[in-house]
Formats: C-alpha cells, sequence, structure tokens
C-alpha cells in the first residue's frame, strides 16, 4: 500500500496510457466498421443498378425483335408506338448502366437519336402514305443497337458473377 | 429567346471548327450529335434547292423537342440549313480525309508519259490497258 502511495503517479500514467490505446482500438474498429457497412451498400446500390439496366435490356431486345417484325410486315403506323417505348426504354438503360461500364453509356445514347430518326421517317411517311425514306436500313441500325445491348448484358452478368463469388 | 435559326447558326460555325463530332444515323441520309443528354438530328431528303432539310433539338430520350423544316422554298433559312447538313456529312463521313486519300493515290499513279518511257525502256511494243 505504501508502494502504491508513494508510485500512484506512475499508476496513473499506466492507466492513461492504457486508456488511450483502448480508445485507439476502438475508434480503429468503428472506422472499420463504418467502412464495411459503407462498402456493402455500394456494393448493394451497384447491384441493384445491374438488375434494372439487365431487365431494361431484355425488354428492350424484346422491343427490338418487334419492331423488325413491324418492319417486314410494313406495319408503320404500329410501328410508331414501339419506337417511342424502346427510345424511353434505352434513356433508362443508359441512366441505370453502372460505374464499371460506363464506356456503353455514350454508345446507347448515340443509339436513341437513330430511333428518332426511324420515327420521323416514318411519321413522314405516314403523311405522305409512302414507304419510308432508308427503311431497308433500319433493321441494320436495330441490328447494331441489339448487339450493343446483349454485349452490354453479358458484362452485367460478367459484373453479377465475380460480385457473388 | 434561342431560336432554331441561333441553334443552326452557333452549330454551323463549331462544325467549320471541327468541334462538332457529327455520326451518321440511319441510311447515311440523316446525321447527329449528342452534347451531355442532348442531341441534335439533321436530314435531308432530295437534292438542291428542292430538298427538304429538317435539324431536329432532342431531349435525353430522344424526343423531338424542337425542330425546323424547309423545303423547296428558297430563303436564306433553307440556304443555312442545307450548308448546315453538308458540312454535318463531310464530318460524318470524313469525307475531307477521304479526298485527300483519293488526291495521293492518283498522284502516285504514273503519267501517260511517264508509262510510255517506261514500256519503250522495257521493249515491249503495246501497251495493255
Amino acid at each position: 500500500m505504501d508502494y502504491f502511495l508513494e508510485n500512484w503517479g506512475g499508476f496513473v500514467g499506466v492507466l492513461g496510457l492504457l486508456a488511450s490505446v483502448g480508445g485507439l482500438v476502438y475508434a480503429l474498429l468503428a472506422r472499420r466498421a463504418a467502412k464495411s457497412a459503407e462498402q456493402a451498400a455500394r456494393e448493394a446500390r451497384q447491384a441493384l443498378s445491374r438488375n434494372l439496366s439487365s431487365v431494361d435490356i431484355e425488354r428492350a431486345i424484346e422491343l427490338i425483335n418487334r419492331l423488325k417484325d413491324l418492319h417486314r410486315q410494313r406495319n408503320w403506323s404500329h410501328a410508331i408506338w414501339v419506337y417511342q417505348i424502346l427510345r424511353r426504354t434505352l434513356s433508362e438503360i443508359q441512366a441505370s448502366i453502372p460505374a464499371e461500364l460506363r464506356q456503353f453509356r455514350e454508345t446507347i445514347r448515340d443509339s436513341i437519336p437513330q430511333i428518332t430518326d426511324m420515327e420521323i421517317k416514318v411519321n413522314r411517311s405516314l403523311s405522305e402514305s409512302a414507304e419510308p425514306e432508308d427503311a431497308l436500313e433500319f433493321d441494320t441500325t436495330l441490328n447494331v443497337v441489339q448487339q450493343e445491348l446483349e454485349t452490354l448484358q453479358s458484362n452485367i452478368m460478367y459484373l453479377d458473377d465475380i460480385g457473388g463469388s | 429567346m434561342v431560336t432554331m435559326h441561333d441553334i443552326a447558326a452557333k452549330l454551323a460555325d463549331r462544325t467549320d471548327q471541327g468541334q462538332i463530332p457529327w455520326k451518321t444515323a440511319v441510311g447515311e441520309s440523316s446525321f447527329f450529335a449528342s452534347f451531355g443528354n442532348l442531341s441534335v438530328l439533321i436530314s435531308s431528303r432530295g437534292s438542291g434547292t428542292d430538298s427538304l432539310v429538317r435539324l431536329s433539338v432532342l431531349n435525353e430520350k430522344g424526343t423531338e423537342i424542337d425542330f425546323a423544316e424547309y423545303d423547296g422554298i428558297y430563303n436564306k433559312e433553307h440556304q443555312q440549313l442545307r450548308d448546315l447538313y453538308q458540312s454535318a456529312k463531310r464530318t460524318a463521313l470524313n469525307t475531307d480525309q477521304k479526298l485527300v486519300e483519293l488526291m495521293d493515290l492518283l498522284d502516285a499513279m504514273p503519267s501517260d508519259t511517264q508509262a510510255q518511257k517506261a514500256d519503250n525502256r522495257s521493249g515491249h511494243p503495246f501497251r495493255f490497258r
């Protein structure tokens, strides 16, 4: 007891050091926990984004195939409506492309004015009761867009695979 | 208020400076360029003063939010759009570069007198065409 009373300052110092180390360890653990929570949230957002893109891509490919059928049938008045839906779908895909695949944003964005171009040409032909200008090229353009979408989709599936493993 | 005439004039100016990345749309008779979420689309039907030219501004969904269209009635605005269409086409199809390539190929061909001299040196009495 005498020893303690004589050296209490030293004991207090040791206790202070232990408290500091404990505080530092706690802060490090708290930071790690916050980081992993943040990472989990980011991964969840990315997975959701990929999922949204994937569903929209499938829908866009279906619309493209529908348009090709309508072109074959020369059903221009119906095609007009499908162009509008396809444009909107492509716009949604473009907005939800995950950051890792941002190189596809430009190609998908560039496909939208091309669909509008078809729409304008078909609208004009309907008012003139004639075949749309460049109608033979419509499917060529749609095939290029479809190919881009399929490549994007396979990239998204790959991201999901490596994200899930 | 910004009018389509203002947009066409600015596009023509920037295209002449080589700053607009025009690309082909459907069938190489229409051309577009994108700026952020907006795009412009220019198309032409027919040729000369009878051509119908349309310049459209599209939003992020590809909806045409404004347009200017001129047909056979010749005026200053029609001429402006026709000139812009030609500039967009030259940019998208890389016409200037292709013409330089063609000129280089033509320059590399031996002229008739050079070819004749070469034939005489090789001793062939006839030239095959």
